[in-house]
């Protein structure tokens, strides 16, 4: 892998957001590691990935372990990976509310901790974290899933602040419903009563989340950290 | 993991993190390189941050000389006495580390 070209690491690459953000970058000219529980099929020369349960430290501990061996320098950390379950308080077992936790707001403190000293070497080391519109909207059904994905934005804001001494920025991008795995399971009601209360009432499409992580990651942005910004005009 | 760096060398390295700090340091918050000096903790100059910087360029410089050991781990952060107060008990804390005694 050349070391002359922008690093990145993206969490959750084996489908939907991740997978495409993958290929995006390594379009744009990137070298990109992803990782996910199962293997991303992607092939290219400048794409490396490992398996990995974001719920178990020591994989991450591993991944990061084996990433050494290929990069000193990240320039930029994507933390698209995330679980949802949408089911009302007393229809999630307690195992799900675990595991939403484990992934979504452990993992991501767990990939940004052991990734600061890949970014100290970045000339614009950047972190994009994933928040999304159930925040804003406090959808019922979503209790869990989007107390996980506040977790994220406050630890957004605040990393924004504990890093910004190392020059990293921190922000998350809050996406509008997609058509990914994440939501098959809500029914075309629900999401229709969820678009009507946005601003823009259409679903989002994938090339509206890398706009936003484009924006994040420029080099004039250097002066934008600690900001969440949704897709569809909420919040 | 085959250790092939005593102690003093380990000191020496601690050493040469430090000066790498004190670089972007004012001299009034410079890092004293006394290796019983209590260089983290209380009424020390050292914060978070600093100490931070510091263990991770110390970790890339064991890594150069292929040590690949993570300092700043659950058990580093629970300890009644911080392994990160002096020069000296960091070092003690590496060298235990790579002996596999932790």
């Amino acid at each position: 892998m050349k070391s002359d070209k922008p690093v990145m690491l993206i969490t959750g690459t084996s489908r939907g957001i991740g997978r495409y953000l993958a290929e995006y970058y390594l379009e744009k000219g990137w070298s990109v590691f992803g990782c996910a529980r199962q293997e991303s099929g992607l092939d290219h020369e400048n794409f490396t990935s490992f398996t990995v349960d974001l719920s178990d430290e020591s994989h991450i501990d591993q991944m990061f372990s084996e990433l050494k061996n290929h990069t000193r320098r990240i320039d930029a950390v994507i933390n698209n990976a995330g679980i949802a379950s949408m089911n009302l308080l007393n229809l999630t077992p307690y195992a799900t509310a675990q595991k939403i936790f484990s992934v979504n707001v452990l993992g991501t403190f767990s990939i940004l901790q052991k990734s600061v000293r890949f970014l100290k070497k970045s000339d614009t080391p950047r972190i994009v974290n994933f928040s999304t519109v159930a925040v804003p909207l406090r959808l019922s059904g979503e209790s869990l899933y989007a107390a996980s994905k506040s977790a994220v934005e406050t630890m957004t804001r605040i990393l924004a602040k504990e890093l910004s001494a190392m020059n990293i920025t921190c922000n998350s991008v809050g996406p509008a419903p997609i058509r990914t795995d994440l939501i098959k399971g809500v029914g075309d009601e629900k999401i229709a009563a969820l678009l009507k209360q946005m601003a823009i009432h259409r679903l989002a499409e994938f090339k509206d989340v890398s706009n936003v992580i484009d924006f994040f990651l420029s080099p004039a942005s250097d002066m934008v950290t600690g900001q969440i910004v949704y897709l569809g005009g909420v919040g | 993991m085959v250790v092939d760096i005593d102690r003093k060398k380990i000191e020496s390295i601690i050493c040469i993190c430090i000066n790498n700090l004190n670089r972007a340091l004012v001299d009034a918050e410079k890092i004293s390189i006394e290796r019983d000096n209590i260089f983290f903790g209380e009424g020390s100059l050292l914060d978070s941050m600093g100490l931070l910087n510091l263990l991770i360029d110390l970790e890339e410089h064991l890594d150069d000389q292929g040590i690949c050991i993570t300092i700043l781990d659950d058990h580093a952060l629970s300890q009644k006495n911080s392994p990160f107060r002096t020069i000296s008990t960091l070092a003690d804390y590496i060298y235990r580390k790579m002996q596999n005694e932790i």
